[in-house]
Protein backbone atom coordinates (compact mmCIF):
# COMPACT_ATOMS: atom_id res chain seq x y z
CA UNK A 1 0.00 0.00 0.00
CA UNK A 2 2.91 2.25 1.14
CA UNK A 3 4.67 1.36 -1.74
CA UNK A 4 2.09 2.59 -4.25
CA UNK A 5 1.52 5.59 -2.50
CA UNK A 6 5.08 6.53 -3.01
CA UNK A 7 4.99 6.63 -6.79
CA UNK A 8 2.09 8.67 -7.14
CA UNK A 9 3.13 11.97 -8.02
CA UNK A 10 5.86 9.90 -11.08
CA UNK A 11 3.49 7.59 -12.34
CA UNK A 12 0.33 10.11 -12.51
CA UNK A 13 2.87 12.01 -14.40
CA UNK A 14 3.65 9.75 -16.87
CA UNK A 15 -0.10 8.61 -16.73
CA UNK A 16 -1.39 11.86 -18.43
CA UNK A 17 1.53 11.79 -20.52
CA UNK A 18 0.11 8.45 -22.24
CA UNK A 19 -3.31 9.63 -22.09
CA UNK A 20 -4.18 12.80 -22.22
CA UNK A 21 -7.07 14.50 -20.28
CA UNK A 22 -8.96 14.81 -23.35
CA UNK A 23 -8.60 11.52 -24.21
CA UNK A 24 -9.89 9.64 -21.34
CA UNK A 25 -12.49 12.41 -20.99
CA UNK A 26 -13.95 11.03 -23.89
CA UNK A 27 -13.60 7.20 -22.90
CA UNK A 28 -16.85 6.23 -21.76
CA UNK A 29 -16.67 2.93 -23.24
CA UNK A 30 -12.98 2.23 -22.21
CA UNK A 31 -13.13 -0.07 -19.31
CA UNK A 32 -11.79 1.21 -16.29
CA UNK A 33 -9.35 -1.81 -16.01
CA UNK A 34 -7.03 -0.35 -19.05
CA UNK A 35 -6.25 2.60 -17.30
CA UNK A 36 -5.23 0.86 -14.50
CA UNK A 37 -3.04 -1.46 -16.27
CA UNK A 38 -1.60 0.77 -18.26
CA UNK A 39 -0.93 2.58 -14.50
CA UNK A 40 0.66 -0.31 -13.56
CA UNK A 41 2.68 -1.32 -16.16
CA UNK A 42 3.99 2.29 -16.21
CA UNK A 43 4.58 1.75 -12.42
CA UNK A 44 6.63 -1.61 -13.58
CA UNK A 45 8.51 -0.50 -15.90
CA UNK A 46 9.44 2.30 -13.59
CA UNK A 47 10.30 0.06 -10.76
CA UNK A 48 12.81 -2.24 -13.12
CA UNK A 49 14.71 0.32 -14.32
CA UNK A 50 15.30 2.30 -10.96
CA UNK A 51 16.67 -1.07 -9.77
CA UNK A 52 19.05 -1.46 -12.43
CA UNK A 53 20.41 1.63 -12.10
CA UNK A 54 21.16 0.63 -8.59
CA UNK A 55 22.13 -2.43 -9.77
CA UNK A 56 24.93 -0.68 -12.20
CA UNK A 57 25.86 2.88 -11.08
CA UNK A 58 27.60 4.11 -14.18
CA UNK A 59 30.67 5.00 -12.64
CA UNK A 60 33.05 7.19 -14.82
CA UNK A 61 36.47 6.36 -14.60
CA UNK A 62 37.71 9.57 -12.51
CA UNK A 63 36.07 12.27 -11.30
CA UNK A 64 32.73 10.85 -10.64
CA UNK A 65 30.17 12.76 -9.98
CA UNK A 66 29.15 13.02 -6.12
CA UNK A 67 25.92 12.03 -7.02
CA UNK A 68 27.20 8.48 -8.45
CA UNK A 69 29.23 8.35 -5.85
CA UNK A 70 27.01 8.74 -2.67
CA UNK A 71 24.82 6.09 -5.15
CA UNK A 72 27.33 3.75 -5.32
CA UNK A 73 27.29 4.08 -1.10
CA UNK A 74 24.29 3.95 -0.79
CA UNK A 75 23.53 0.59 -2.72
CA UNK A 76 26.09 -0.81 -0.61
CA UNK A 77 24.62 0.28 2.63
CA UNK A 78 21.14 -1.16 1.06
CA UNK A 79 23.00 -4.34 0.00
CA UNK A 80 24.16 -4.78 4.19
CA UNK A 81 20.89 -4.04 5.57
CA UNK A 82 19.63 -6.66 3.61
CA UNK A 83 22.07 -9.17 4.37
CA UNK A 84 21.91 -7.65 8.06
CA UNK A 85 18.30 -7.65 8.60
CA UNK A 86 17.94 -10.04 11.74
CA UNK A 87 21.40 -8.47 13.32
CA UNK A 88 19.54 -5.76 14.92
CA UNK A 89 16.15 -6.31 15.70
CA UNK A 90 15.87 -2.53 17.18
CA UNK A 91 16.53 -0.68 14.11
CA UNK A 92 14.37 -1.66 10.92
CA UNK A 93 15.97 0.57 7.92
CA UNK A 94 13.60 0.72 4.53
CA UNK A 95 15.17 2.50 1.17
CA UNK A 96 12.24 4.54 -0.46
CA UNK A 97 11.16 2.42 -3.43
CA UNK A 98 12.16 4.94 -6.25
CA UNK A 99 14.91 7.00 -4.53
CA UNK A 100 17.69 5.63 -2.90
CA UNK A 101 18.37 9.16 -0.94
CA UNK A 102 14.93 8.70 0.95
CA UNK A 103 15.01 6.23 3.61
CA UNK A 104 12.90 5.34 6.27
CA UNK A 105 13.61 3.66 9.94
CA UNK A 106 11.53 2.57 12.26
CA UNK A 107 13.46 2.46 15.59
CA UNK A 108 12.70 0.64 19.09
CA UNK A 109 12.10 2.99 22.09
CA UNK A 110 15.16 1.84 24.67
CA UNK A 111 14.45 -0.20 27.48
CA UNK A 112 14.52 1.00 31.22
CA UNK A 113 13.79 4.53 29.15
CA UNK A 114 9.86 6.47 28.74
CA UNK A 115 10.67 5.49 25.70
CA UNK A 116 10.05 2.01 25.81
CA UNK A 117 7.61 -0.07 24.42
CA UNK A 118 7.15 2.88 21.63
CA UNK A 119 7.93 2.43 17.74
CA UNK A 120 9.37 5.61 16.56
CA UNK A 121 9.69 6.59 12.96
CA UNK A 122 12.53 8.33 11.09
CA UNK A 123 13.25 10.36 7.80
CA UNK A 124 16.45 10.21 6.47
CA UNK A 125 17.18 12.26 3.53
CA UNK A 126 20.50 11.97 2.27
CA UNK A 127 22.57 14.33 0.44
CA UNK A 128 24.11 14.10 -3.38
CA UNK A 129 27.83 14.76 -1.28
CA UNK A 130 27.22 11.87 1.45
CA UNK A 131 28.99 10.22 2.79
CA UNK A 132 31.35 13.40 3.01
CA UNK A 133 28.21 14.87 4.14
CA UNK A 134 25.84 13.75 6.79
CA UNK A 135 22.20 12.41 6.17
CA UNK A 136 19.52 15.18 7.41
CA UNK A 137 17.26 12.90 9.86
CA UNK A 138 14.37 14.05 12.15
CA UNK A 139 11.44 11.84 14.07
CA UNK A 140 8.16 11.55 11.50
CA UNK A 141 6.84 10.04 15.09
CA UNK A 142 6.17 12.58 18.03
CA UNK A 143 8.37 12.71 20.75
CA UNK A 144 9.38 14.92 24.32
CA UNK A 145 12.95 14.55 24.47
CA UNK A 146 15.16 17.50 24.87
CA UNK A 147 17.47 17.19 21.84
CA UNK A 148 14.80 16.60 19.37
CA UNK A 149 12.76 19.48 17.94
CA UNK A 150 9.12 19.14 18.86
CA UNK A 151 7.79 20.51 16.26
CA UNK A 152 9.58 19.86 13.17
CA UNK A 153 10.90 16.04 14.66
CA UNK A 154 14.55 17.65 13.80
CA UNK A 155 17.50 15.96 15.88
CA UNK A 156 20.69 17.59 17.55
CA UNK A 157 23.47 15.46 17.58
CA UNK A 158 26.58 15.81 16.94
CA UNK A 159 27.28 13.48 14.11
CA UNK A 160 24.64 14.78 12.51
CA UNK A 161 26.40 18.25 12.24
CA UNK A 162 30.28 19.24 12.60
CA UNK A 163 30.93 15.39 14.11
CA UNK A 164 30.09 13.90 10.94
CA UNK A 165 32.42 11.44 9.06
CA UNK A 166 31.83 8.88 6.60
CA UNK A 167 32.85 6.02 8.78
CA UNK A 168 29.30 6.30 9.87
CA UNK A 169 26.02 4.66 8.38
CA UNK A 170 22.66 5.14 8.03
CA UNK A 171 21.69 1.91 10.18
CA UNK A 172 24.63 3.08 12.78
CA UNK A 173 23.11 6.96 13.35
CA UNK A 174 19.68 5.06 14.08
CA UNK A 175 22.34 3.26 17.03
CA UNK A 176 23.44 6.91 17.83
CA UNK A 177 20.10 8.62 17.82
CA UNK A 178 18.64 5.66 20.57
CA UNK A 179 21.98 6.15 22.44
CA UNK A 180 20.19 9.53 22.71
CA UNK A 181 17.12 8.74 23.26
CA UNK A 182 18.38 6.93 26.59
CA UNK A 183 20.74 9.56 27.38
CA UNK A 184 19.50 13.24 26.82
CA UNK A 185 21.54 15.96 26.61
CA UNK A 186 19.62 18.56 28.73
CA UNK A 187 22.11 21.32 28.52
CA UNK A 188 21.77 21.67 24.81
CA UNK A 189 17.75 21.56 24.43
CA UNK A 190 16.24 21.70 21.25
CA UNK A 191 12.99 20.92 23.09
CA UNK A 192 13.52 23.66 26.18
CA UNK A 193 10.58 22.71 28.26
CA UNK A 194 11.65 19.14 28.24
CA UNK A 195 15.51 20.19 28.69
CA UNK A 196 13.84 22.20 31.98
CA UNK A 197 12.52 19.30 33.24
CA UNK A 198 15.67 17.28 33.35
CA UNK A 199 17.64 20.27 34.41
CA UNK A 200 15.94 21.30 37.47
CA UNK A 201 15.57 18.06 38.39
CA UNK A 202 12.51 17.04 37.68
CA UNK A 203 12.97 13.35 36.25
CA UNK A 204 9.61 12.45 37.18
CA UNK A 205 7.95 15.30 35.53
CA UNK A 206 10.31 14.60 32.53
CA UNK A 207 9.39 11.12 32.50
CA UNK A 208 6.01 11.25 32.69
CA UNK A 209 5.54 13.93 29.80
CA UNK A 210 8.11 11.59 28.01
CA UNK A 211 5.61 8.59 29.09
CA UNK A 212 2.71 10.18 28.01
CA UNK A 213 3.83 11.06 24.29
CA UNK A 214 5.23 7.77 23.36
CA UNK A 215 1.74 6.35 25.16
CA UNK A 216 0.08 8.99 22.18
CA UNK A 217 2.36 9.43 19.15
CA UNK A 218 4.78 5.99 19.29
CA UNK A 219 2.20 3.16 20.30
CA UNK A 220 -0.92 1.32 18.37
CA UNK A 221 -3.98 2.86 19.27
CA UNK A 222 -6.06 0.62 21.71
CA UNK A 223 -9.32 -0.40 19.67
CA UNK B 1 6.04 8.60 3.61
CA UNK B 2 7.34 10.33 0.87
CA UNK B 3 5.50 13.45 1.11
CA UNK B 4 6.73 14.04 4.25
CA UNK B 5 9.82 14.40 4.00
CA UNK B 6 9.60 16.62 1.31
CA UNK B 7 8.82 19.11 4.25
CA UNK B 8 12.23 18.54 5.42
CA UNK B 9 13.69 21.47 2.68
CA UNK B 10 14.95 24.47 4.48
CA UNK B 11 13.09 27.52 5.09
CA UNK B 12 14.91 30.21 3.44
CA UNK B 13 11.85 32.65 3.84
CA UNK B 14 11.89 32.16 7.73
CA UNK B 15 15.57 33.10 7.77
CA UNK B 16 15.05 36.02 5.86
CA UNK B 17 12.58 37.05 8.21
CA UNK B 18 14.36 36.93 10.80
CA UNK B 19 12.24 34.57 12.10
CA UNK B 20 14.34 32.58 14.53
CA UNK B 21 11.35 29.99 15.86
CA UNK B 22 11.21 28.57 11.95
CA UNK B 23 15.21 29.28 11.75
CA UNK B 24 16.51 25.81 11.57
CA UNK B 25 19.92 23.70 11.21
CA UNK B 26 19.29 22.99 7.85
CA UNK B 27 19.48 26.78 7.27
CA UNK B 28 22.76 26.70 9.57
CA UNK B 29 23.61 24.30 7.38
CA UNK B 30 23.28 26.11 4.25
CA UNK B 31 24.55 29.39 5.65
CA UNK B 32 27.80 27.52 6.18
CA UNK B 33 28.26 26.01 2.31
CA UNK B 34 27.40 29.39 1.56
CA UNK B 35 30.25 30.80 3.20
CA UNK B 36 32.45 27.85 2.41
CA UNK B 37 31.72 29.01 -1.43
CA UNK B 38 32.49 32.30 -1.18
CA UNK B 39 36.05 31.33 0.58
CA UNK B 40 36.32 28.46 -2.25
CA UNK B 41 36.42 31.26 -5.03
CA UNK B 42 39.74 33.20 -2.83
CA UNK B 43 41.29 30.36 -2.88
CA UNK B 44 41.17 26.73 -4.39
CA UNK B 45 42.29 23.76 -2.20
CA UNK B 46 45.95 24.19 -4.17
CA UNK B 47 47.05 27.11 -5.32
CA UNK B 48 50.25 27.92 -7.92
CA UNK B 49 53.76 27.56 -7.02
CA UNK B 50 54.81 30.56 -6.14
CA UNK B 51 58.09 32.34 -5.57
CA UNK B 52 59.19 32.93 -2.04
CA UNK B 53 59.03 36.77 -2.41
CA UNK B 54 55.29 36.02 -2.83
CA UNK B 55 55.57 35.46 1.15
CA UNK B 56 57.60 37.64 2.14
CA UNK B 57 55.02 40.52 0.17
CA UNK B 58 52.38 39.18 2.88
CA UNK B 59 54.22 40.66 5.52
CA UNK B 60 55.47 43.54 4.07
CA UNK B 61 54.48 45.66 6.67
CA UNK B 62 54.62 43.04 9.42
CA UNK B 63 56.66 41.52 11.87
CA UNK B 64 60.67 42.13 11.59
CA UNK B 65 61.63 38.26 12.47
CA UNK B 66 59.25 36.92 10.24
CA UNK B 67 60.64 38.89 7.17
CA UNK B 68 64.12 38.13 8.33
CA UNK B 69 63.24 34.31 8.74
CA UNK B 70 61.63 34.14 4.75
CA UNK B 71 65.10 35.29 3.82
CA UNK B 72 66.74 32.06 5.56
CA UNK B 73 64.17 29.99 4.26
CA UNK B 74 65.07 31.76 0.87
CA UNK B 75 68.15 30.20 0.66
CA UNK B 76 67.06 26.70 1.21
CA UNK B 77 63.60 26.50 -0.89
CA UNK B 78 62.32 28.06 -3.97
CA UNK B 79 58.83 27.97 -3.76
CA UNK B 80 55.49 28.02 -1.86
CA UNK B 81 52.49 26.65 -3.15
CA UNK B 82 49.14 27.40 -0.93
CA UNK B 83 46.66 25.20 0.00
CA UNK B 84 43.65 26.48 1.30
CA UNK B 85 42.80 26.92 4.83
CA UNK B 86 39.66 24.51 5.66
CA UNK B 87 41.49 22.05 8.38
CA UNK B 88 42.24 19.42 5.82
CA UNK B 89 45.23 21.88 4.66
CA UNK B 90 47.71 19.58 6.28
CA UNK B 91 46.07 16.36 3.86
CA UNK B 92 45.99 18.16 0.96
CA UNK B 93 49.44 18.86 0.83
CA UNK B 94 50.31 15.73 1.66
CA UNK B 95 48.18 14.77 -0.86
CA UNK B 96 49.43 16.79 -3.76
CA UNK B 97 53.36 16.53 -2.32
CA UNK B 98 53.43 12.67 -2.07
CA UNK B 99 51.18 12.04 -5.34
CA UNK B 100 53.97 15.15 -7.54
CA UNK B 101 56.87 13.17 -5.58
CA UNK B 102 55.67 10.08 -7.51
CA UNK B 103 54.72 11.57 -10.76
CA UNK B 104 58.08 13.24 -11.08
CA UNK B 105 60.52 10.49 -9.88
CA UNK B 106 58.78 7.61 -11.57
CA UNK B 107 59.83 5.58 -8.35
CA UNK B 108 57.58 2.45 -8.71
CA UNK B 109 59.75 0.44 -5.54
CA UNK B 110 58.11 3.05 -3.97
CA UNK B 111 54.51 2.82 -5.35
CA UNK B 112 54.55 -0.95 -4.20
CA UNK B 113 55.92 0.38 -0.77
CA UNK B 114 53.45 2.24 -0.39
CA UNK B 115 50.50 0.34 -1.81
CA UNK B 116 51.89 -2.53 0.99
CA UNK B 117 50.97 -0.43 3.71
CA UNK B 118 48.18 0.87 2.28
CA UNK B 119 46.81 -2.87 2.48
CA UNK B 120 48.19 -3.08 6.26
CA UNK B 121 46.52 -0.09 6.87
CA UNK B 122 42.65 -1.96 5.51
CA UNK B 123 43.43 -4.90 7.56
CA UNK B 124 43.89 -2.75 10.74
CA UNK B 125 40.66 -0.79 9.69
CA UNK B 126 39.08 -4.10 9.39
CA UNK B 127 40.16 -5.54 12.82
CA UNK B 128 39.30 -2.07 14.43
CA UNK B 129 35.63 -3.06 13.06
CA UNK B 130 35.32 -0.84 10.07
CA UNK B 131 32.70 -2.13 7.75
CA UNK B 132 34.47 -2.48 4.56
CA UNK B 133 31.76 -0.23 2.31
CA UNK B 134 32.79 2.69 4.34
CA UNK B 135 36.35 3.27 4.01
CA UNK B 136 36.82 0.83 0.46
CA UNK B 137 36.10 4.11 -1.81
CA UNK B 138 38.03 5.80 -0.72
CA UNK B 139 41.13 3.85 -0.52
CA UNK B 140 39.85 2.75 -4.42
CA UNK B 141 40.45 6.14 -5.54
CA UNK B 142 43.64 7.02 -3.69
CA UNK B 143 45.44 3.88 -5.81
CA UNK B 144 43.67 4.88 -8.49
CA UNK B 145 45.61 8.49 -8.40
CA UNK B 146 48.86 6.36 -6.93
CA UNK B 147 48.57 4.58 -10.58
CA UNK B 148 48.08 7.37 -12.93
CA UNK B 149 50.81 9.29 -11.64
CA UNK B 150 52.84 6.78 -12.79
CA UNK B 151 53.51 7.38 -16.80
CA UNK B 152 52.76 5.07 -19.77
CA UNK B 153 49.56 3.40 -19.22
CA UNK B 154 46.42 4.78 -20.81
CA UNK B 155 45.22 6.26 -17.44
CA UNK B 156 48.45 8.22 -17.26
CA UNK B 157 48.06 11.76 -16.33
CA UNK B 158 50.09 14.85 -16.35
CA UNK B 159 51.28 17.09 -14.08
CA UNK B 160 48.87 19.85 -15.25
CA UNK B 161 46.19 17.13 -14.29
CA UNK B 162 47.32 16.16 -11.61
CA UNK B 163 47.04 19.73 -10.25
CA UNK B 164 43.63 19.68 -11.69
CA UNK B 165 42.50 16.85 -9.85
CA UNK B 166 43.99 18.03 -6.88
CA UNK B 167 41.55 20.63 -7.05
CA UNK B 168 38.49 18.79 -7.96
CA UNK B 169 36.62 18.69 -4.83
CA UNK B 170 35.39 14.98 -5.65
CA UNK B 171 38.42 13.64 -6.07
CA UNK B 172 40.51 16.33 -3.06
CA UNK B 173 38.27 15.76 -0.33
CA UNK B 174 37.97 11.54 -1.19
CA UNK B 175 41.78 11.73 -0.95
CA UNK B 176 41.35 13.68 2.26
CA UNK B 177 39.04 10.94 3.69
CA UNK B 178 41.13 8.29 2.87
CA UNK B 179 44.03 9.85 4.71
CA UNK B 180 41.69 10.45 7.21
CA UNK B 181 40.90 7.17 7.68
CA UNK B 182 44.51 5.88 7.85
CA UNK B 183 45.33 8.34 10.26
CA UNK B 184 42.72 7.21 12.78
CA UNK B 185 43.36 3.34 12.03
CA UNK B 186 47.16 3.76 13.04
CA UNK B 187 45.83 6.07 16.14
CA UNK B 188 43.53 3.58 17.56
CA UNK B 189 45.71 0.66 16.62
CA UNK B 190 48.61 1.83 18.20
CA UNK B 191 46.37 3.57 21.05
CA UNK B 192 48.92 3.31 24.29
CA UNK B 193 51.79 5.16 22.15
CA UNK B 194 49.21 7.71 21.00
CA UNK B 195 47.07 7.81 24.29
CA UNK B 196 49.54 10.37 26.89
CA UNK B 197 49.74 12.84 23.46
CA UNK B 198 45.95 12.74 23.02
CA UNK B 199 45.45 13.48 27.06
CA UNK B 200 47.53 16.10 27.12
CA UNK B 201 45.71 17.68 23.76
CA UNK B 202 42.58 17.72 24.68
CA UNK B 203 41.16 15.83 27.30
CA UNK B 204 40.23 12.92 25.17
CA UNK B 205 40.06 8.90 25.05
CA UNK B 206 41.74 7.78 21.84
CA UNK B 207 38.00 7.07 20.60
CA UNK B 208 36.81 10.34 21.16
CA UNK B 209 39.83 11.92 19.70
CA UNK B 210 39.51 10.15 16.43
CA UNK B 211 35.67 10.27 16.29
CA UNK B 212 35.94 14.02 17.17
CA UNK B 213 39.23 15.42 15.91
CA UNK B 214 40.44 12.91 13.13
CA UNK B 215 37.42 11.27 10.92
CA UNK B 216 35.86 14.40 10.78
CA UNK B 217 36.11 16.71 7.66
CA UNK B 218 37.91 19.91 8.17
CA UNK B 219 39.67 19.07 11.50
CA UNK B 220 42.42 20.41 11.75
CA UNK B 221 45.72 18.14 11.96
CA UNK B 222 48.02 18.15 15.18
CA UNK B 223 51.35 16.53 15.90
CA UNK B 224 49.37 13.43 16.63
CA UNK B 225 47.91 13.19 12.84
CA UNK B 226 51.04 13.93 11.40
CA UNK B 227 53.16 11.04 13.00
CA UNK B 228 50.38 8.56 12.43
CA UNK B 229 49.99 8.86 8.77
CA UNK B 230 53.95 9.41 8.71
CA UNK B 231 54.17 6.53 10.70
CA UNK B 232 50.96 4.34 8.65
CA UNK B 233 52.23 5.24 5.11
CA UNK B 234 56.11 4.81 5.77
CA UNK B 235 56.60 8.47 4.75
CA UNK B 236 58.90 10.86 6.04
CA UNK B 237 57.73 14.29 6.13
CA UNK B 238 59.71 17.35 7.37
CA UNK B 239 57.62 20.92 8.71
CA UNK B 240 59.59 24.14 8.07
CA UNK B 241 58.21 26.44 11.00
CA UNK B 242 57.58 30.02 10.12
CA UNK B 243 56.70 31.78 13.28
CA UNK B 244 57.57 34.57 15.41
CA UNK B 245 59.47 32.82 17.65
CA UNK B 246 63.20 33.87 18.38
CA UNK B 247 66.29 32.13 19.76
CA UNK B 248 67.83 34.53 22.79
CA UNK B 249 71.19 33.92 21.39
CA UNK B 250 70.43 36.76 18.96
CA UNK B 251 70.23 35.24 15.58
CA UNK B 252 66.82 34.28 14.00
CA UNK B 253 66.78 30.69 12.38
CA UNK B 254 64.53 28.48 10.99
CA UNK B 255 63.19 25.32 12.93
CA UNK B 256 62.20 22.48 11.29
CA UNK B 257 61.11 18.91 12.89
CA UNK B 258 61.62 15.59 10.60
CA UNK B 259 58.39 13.31 10.95
CA UNK B 260 60.62 9.74 10.48
CA UNK B 261 58.33 7.05 10.22
CA UNK B 262 58.81 4.37 13.16
CA UNK B 263 59.92 1.43 10.59
CA UNK B 264 62.94 3.91 9.31
CA UNK B 265 63.89 5.31 12.45
CA UNK B 266 63.69 2.01 14.26
CA UNK B 267 66.63 1.07 11.98
CA UNK B 268 68.87 3.18 14.18
CA UNK B 269 71.31 3.41 10.97
CA UNK B 270 71.35 6.90 11.41
CA UNK B 271 70.58 7.24 8.13
CA UNK B 272 70.07 10.92 7.02
CA UNK B 273 66.56 10.93 6.03
CA UNK B 274 65.16 12.86 2.59
CA UNK B 275 62.11 13.80 3.55
CA UNK B 276 60.09 14.42 -0.19
CA UNK B 277 57.23 16.36 1.61
CA UNK B 278 57.96 19.91 3.31
CA UNK B 279 55.77 21.94 4.42
CA UNK B 280 55.67 25.41 6.20
CA UNK B 281 53.79 25.59 9.03
CA UNK B 282 52.75 28.68 10.04
CA UNK B 283 50.41 28.65 12.95
CA UNK B 284 47.15 27.16 12.44
CA UNK B 285 48.27 26.39 8.60
CA UNK B 286 50.28 24.15 6.59
CA UNK B 287 51.72 24.65 2.75
CA UNK B 288 54.28 23.26 0.61
CA UNK B 289 57.47 24.02 0.05
CA UNK B 290 59.97 23.67 -2.70
CA UNK B 291 63.32 22.63 -1.63
CA UNK B 292 65.98 24.08 -3.99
Amino acid sequence: MSSLLLFSDESSHCFERLLPPSTMAGCDSCPRVQIMEVDLLVRCVKVVSNYYRYLFPVVPPCGSSSRLASRARLFKEYKEVQREKTADPDITLVCDDTNIFKWTALIKGPSETPYEGGVFQLAFAVPEQYPLQPPQVRFLTKIFHPNVHFKTGEICLDILKNAWSPAWTLQSVCRAIIALMAHPEADSPLNCDSGNLLRSGDLRGFQSMAKMYTRLAAMPKKG
Amino acid sequence: MAKQQEESNSNPAAAAAGDWENFRDDDIMLQHSAIRAEQADKIPFLGDKEPLSALAAEYQSGSSILLEKIKILDEKYSAIRRTRGDGNCFFRSFMFSYLEHILETQDKAEVDRVKANVEECRKTLQSLGYADFTFEDFFGLFLEQLENVIQGTDASISHDELVERSRDQSISDYVVMFFRFITSGEIRKRAEFFEPFILGLNNATVDQFCKSSVEPMGEESDHVHIIALSDALGVPVRVVYLDRSSCDTGGVSVNHHDFVPSALSSGGSGLEINPYITLLYRPGHYDILYPK
